[in-house]
């Protein structure tokens, strides 16, 4: 049975017939039509989950192994050469990043105890720094650094690395890229090809994940937005559907009480997570009304929301210090400023000191004083 | 008529052939059993282009403007995802529109989290005129009339009049008995027809 057959069973009241009249004007109500890149956009994401699929299906299990042994060794190194007195360094932060910068313009985590495989990542936050800083002595140092992570786009948009480091890389690099070069039209191709290649791993939920079937994890994604975000105010038109999906996901983890959870399935929440979501949502939310005011919710919320241990964590602070600023409480922004410049920090004893080395917590200590 | 060549990932003597189909030429549920058999790129997006305008007018009607073709991009990665659930004696309409009506379940729970989300904050930010309450004040139309069923009559009213499904495939979807079905399309009309009329 089907309507036609339904109301051919009714009598033939006026009322019936009247019913049989809607029935033909609802079909023949205008439609509309698909996007021509609707089909496009499938067939990506289709090809995008297969290739997701045949990696995971021929990893060898003992590559994580290997990535395993390779971190405790790097460790190891790292530990031998704090230890051996990079700390009495009397140069600011800045200074020492200028003088630290390679040849080809970029930063060598391994050199100062970090991982080699977060260079993309960790040559843009030095350059950012640096940019940040408002010296003008410094430009040269920072066009340096651009032109190497330049050079480094591959073929894809991609700035290097798999999984994890190959995700903050891309969002990383791509933001610095966006804002520094904000009018350089030469950046244009490569901003566009990086919003492609973020656009691409991209889930269907609308966040990032370095995670096998997950829809995304707020630290990630909330880096992934930024990045969109600066590439769309830098003219890059195809951002800005990536861009309302994430905001769209990473809005739906925060709690009534402005807690935002790391994902859909694990509720724990931090400081960084508050920090870094609140930010996104504040900065992109100005172009898409109420998402700003949640941001600011999640800022406020964000100091009643404590990490676990006393841990130093350079990386959070400097987040913290940036996502006050936006949500326009200084007070609390100077406050926080102040306790991380007075101290010093041993990478060994930061939280991602291990993964940053120096570099990143020169940037860090850097970057929070200029936010 | 567009011919295109197949890829069958799955049968490796077919591709070495390069086996030609007019695919165009092939039942939707053929197509189906050649995504779930053979991993066939080409099929899925054969059905992609079948059934890309029902899904986005399925959501478009649900009154969701701007997000109407992300969730039929979600309908279609989830028909992917799910290609090794479908069975062949069901008919692939009634399997698509059972997940659309899953991705649309699951986009409701988004939007309600959201409306709490707001409550809880009690801003007092101007809202945006609600559709509904806009509706009433200007001309009745169609889209707004139908807004204003329960989602309960609206999906059952999509499917058996827009979506032109027999009852029996309706009521498998919505998973309710085929007199319910009956019922509710009666009822969505009659009250469709007032609501029309008094406007």
């Amino acid at each position: 049975m089907n309507v036609y057959t339904h109301l051919d069973e009714l009598d033939s009241s006026a009322e019936t017939q009247a019913l049989r009249d809607l029935t033909t004007r609802m079909l023949q109500g205008a439609e509309i039509e698909p996007s021509p890149d609707l089909l496009p956009r499938v067939m990506a994401q289709l090809d995008n989950n297969r290739r997701c699929a045949r990696a995971r299906a021929f990893a060898p299990a003992f590559k994580r192994w290997i990535g395993v042994a390779a971190a405790a060794v790097v460790m190891v190194f790292m530990l031998r050469f704090l230890c051996s007195g990079s700390r009495g360094c009397s140069l600011s932060n800045e200074l020492w990043l200028v003088s630290s910068q390679g040849e080809d313009g970029s930063w060598n985590p391994a050199r100062y105890g970090g991982e080699q495989c977060y260079q993309p990542a960790l040559t843009a936050l030095a350059a950012w720094a640096l940019h940040c800083s408002g010296e003008r002595r410094f430009s040269a140092a920072v066009e340096r650094a651009c032109h190497y992570l330049s050079s480094v786009q591959q073929a894809d948009g991609s700035f290097g690395g798999v999984e994890r480091e190959r995700l903050y890389n891309q969002a990383i690099v791509t933001y610095v890229l966006a804002e520094i070069g904000r009018d350089d039209p030469n950046s244009a191709a490569l901003l566009q090809a990086a919003v492609a290649c973020i656009h691409s791993s991209q889930s269907v939920a609308g966040g990032w994940d370095y995670v096998a079937d997950s829809e995304g994890n707020a630290a990630v994604t909330a880096w992934q937005v930024q990045a969109l975000l600066s590439a769309k105010k830098s003219g890059v038109v195809a951002a800005d559907l990536p861009l309302r999906k994430g905001l769209r996901w990473l809005r739906g983890l925060a709690h009534p009480d402005g807690a935002v959870a790391y994902s859909k399935r694990a509720e724990q929440s931090s400081e960084t997570i508050n920090a870094l979501t609140g930010y996104a949502l504040i900065t992109a939310g100005r172009d898409y009304p109420e998402l700003a005011d949640i941001g600011r919710q999640v800022v406020t919320a964000m100091s009643q929301v404590h990490s676990v241990g006393a841990t130093s964590d350079l990386y959070r602070d400097c987040m913290k210090v940036r996502a006050y600023k936006a949500a326009g409480s200084d007070a609390s922004a100077r406050a926080l400023r102040a306790r991380m410049g007075a101290r010093i920090i041993d990478p060994a004893e930061d939280q991602w000191g291990m993964v940053g080395g120096r570099l990143y917590l020169s940037a860090m200590q850097s970057l929070a004083r200029s936010y | 008529m567009g011919v295109q060549r197949c890829q069958t990932a799955g049968r490796e003597g077919d591709s070495q052939i390069g086996v030609l189909l007019e695919l165009d030429l092939l039942e939707d549920e053929l197509l189906m059993e050649r995504v779930r058999d053979l991993d066939d790129r080409a099929a899925f997006e054969e059905l992609v282009k079948r059934y890309q305008k029902k899904i986005l007018n399925f959501f478009y009607r649900c009154n969701v403007q701007y997000d109407a073709e992300d969730l039929a991009q979600q309908t279609f990665v989830r028909l992917y995802r799910y290609r090794l659930n479908y069975k062949k004696s069901a008919k692939l309409t009634t399997f698509i529109f059972l997940l659309a009506r899953q991705i649309w379940i699951d986009e409701l729970r988004k939007r309600t989290r959201m409306q709490r989300l707001k409550e809880g904050w009690k801003k007092e930010t101007k809202q945006a005129a609600d559709p509904q309450t806009a509706a009433s004040d200007a001309c009745m139309d169609l889209t707004s009339a139908l807004a204003q069923l329960s989602e309960d009559m609206r999906l059952t009213v999509e499917l058996g009049i827009y979506q032109g499904l027999n009852y029996s495939e309706v009521a498998r979807i919505l998973e309710i008995p085929e007199g319910t079905v009956k019922s509710r399309i009666f009822n969505a009309l009659r009250k469709l027809r007032q609501i029309l009329e008094q406007g």
